[in-house]
């Protein structure tokens, strides 16, 4: 399901399973899909001779007034939300901006 | 006598001093649980004392009172140095109040992230995705007194599982989970009322917050049987949420004020470290001296909540 969101434009099966780099049968990712498809979960279009999947997007707007709602009564509610990331100082961001390229050159 | 009226205060100040370094010599999950312990009597320890005295002041105090608890083996203040007894019983004040934002600020956060599950995910589903293009992950535990498998849903947006690889999306859904499954949102609400009672534990606040994001990054390298790949979510994840490129407005850039030393770069340095000894005697030894600590209040009506403190701290030991 991550995949499909990750991706910009829809995805075969073939294709969601080199995404997830695991090995997988591709029926086994067939099914997922189709059993995604049929909760509603992700829309589907004819590609080729069978289908390629992207995910429903629902409520955007209103998800965005949420987010912002959310996020927007600063500092204070970082002692309460718990988060993957928090906002980074300026040192910081340019020490890890050197580690990722340093693991790209690699 | 006296030096026991300081006994919390004393406490609070020496885990406002040494929480930043157990913060970063101690393996996560253990320091953590320590240290909510030890806050949790703290400040259970200083607001009994605080109420004491503004019974005492107060003149709530009668001798028959004071009689019938002294029979039980307890005992009231009879003097108190004047600026001690000020402080801690404006200090009361204070703490309510502040205990009363929390509590509001807590429930707002907890609503808010409940309508946003609400609106992006389907049924049950543990993962909702957001469409939304800035990168934000967030663990959102069920609402209390619901039984689920991991009690809780995984809230990212399409923005950050964007910005990642599939292995290093890997390792963000297992961090996050990582928090449901440990229940981490208890031992911050712990460590959050603490120091709103008693300011003096703000650090072991911030300190509490660094180590469950180390705990989870633990947690999430050793599912995915990589630490390097860890570390690697978490900077490009940090680096995408840093970038100008995004669309959201709501952040501004030093909002982590209060976490910038416990911040994303020295987690990203942790894990690309060897992982630290699992050591169990100065996470011990912190528990130990809160249910000392805990144990010190005196007797009075009021210190029930003491007492469950040093019975928690207690139990934790033999846990151990």
């Amino acid at each position: 399901m991550a995949t499909l969101w990750a991706s910009d434009q829809p995805l075969t099966p073939t294709a969601v399973r080199d995404a997830l780099g695991a090995e997988l049968a591709y029926n086994t990712v067939q099914t997922i899909l189709v059993r995604l498809y049929d909760k509603g979960l992700v829309s589907r279009a004819p590609s080729g001779r069978g289908h390629a999947y992207s995910p429903t997007v629902r409520h955007a707007d209103r998800a965005a007034d949420q987010m912002h709602a959310l996020l927007e009564h600063g500092p204070d509610h970082d002692a309460v939300l718990q988060r993957f990331v928090t906002s980074l100082s300026h040192a910081d961001e340019t020490a890890l901006r050197r580690l990722l390229r340093r693991r790209r050159s690699r | 006598m006296i030096t026991s009226v300081h006994v919390p205060l004393l406490v609070s100040l020496l885990l406002a001093g040494i929480s930043p370094v157990l913060a970063a010599r101690l393996s996560p999950a253990r320091a953590a649980v320590a240290l909510v312990a030890a806050s949790a009597a703290a400040a259970a320890a200083s607001t009994a004392w605080a109420l004491m005295f503004l019974a005492v002041t107060l003149g709530l105090v009668t001798p028959l009172l004071s009689a019938r608890v002294a029979a039980h083996g307890g005992w009231f203040i009879d003097s108190i140095p004047a600026v001690l007894a000020a402080a801690l019983v404006s200090g009361l004040g204070a703490g309510t109040v502040r205990v009363v934002a929390v509590l509001r600020r807590r429930r707002r956060v907890t609503r808010e992230l409940h309508a946003l599950c609400e609106t992006c995910g389907v049924g049950r589903e543990e993962l909702v995705v957001a469409p939304i293009a800035h990168p934000h992950a967030f663990a959102v535990p069920a609402r209390f007194g619901r039984v689920e498998s991991t009690g809780g849903r995984i809230l990212v947006t399409v923005g950050m599982l964007r910005a990642l690889d599939a292995a290093e999306r890997r390792a963000l859904l297992a961090h996050e989970r990582a928090h449901l499954i440990c229940r981490h949102h208890r031992q911050r609400a712990i460590v959050e009322f603490a120091a709103a009672l008693n300011p003096l534990l703000i650090p072991a606040r911030s300190a509490v917050a660094y180590l469950v994001e180390r705990a989870a990054d633990e947690h999430a390298a050793t599912t995915i049987g990589d630490r390097r790949v860890a570390a690697y979510a978490l900077a490009t994840a940090a680096i995408a949420g840093a970038s100008p490129a995004g669309t959201h407005r709501g952040i501004p850039p030093d909002a982590a004020l209060g976490y910038s030393r416990f911040g994303v770069a020295r987690r990203v340095a942790a894990l690309h470290a060897a992982p630290l000894p699992e050591r169990r005697l100065p996470p011990m030894l912190l528990i130990a001296l809160a249910t000392v600590t805990a144990a010190e209040t005196p007797h009075t009506a009021h210190n029930l909540a003491a007492f469950s403190v040093a019975e928690f701290g207690q139990t934790l030991v033999a846990g151990f």
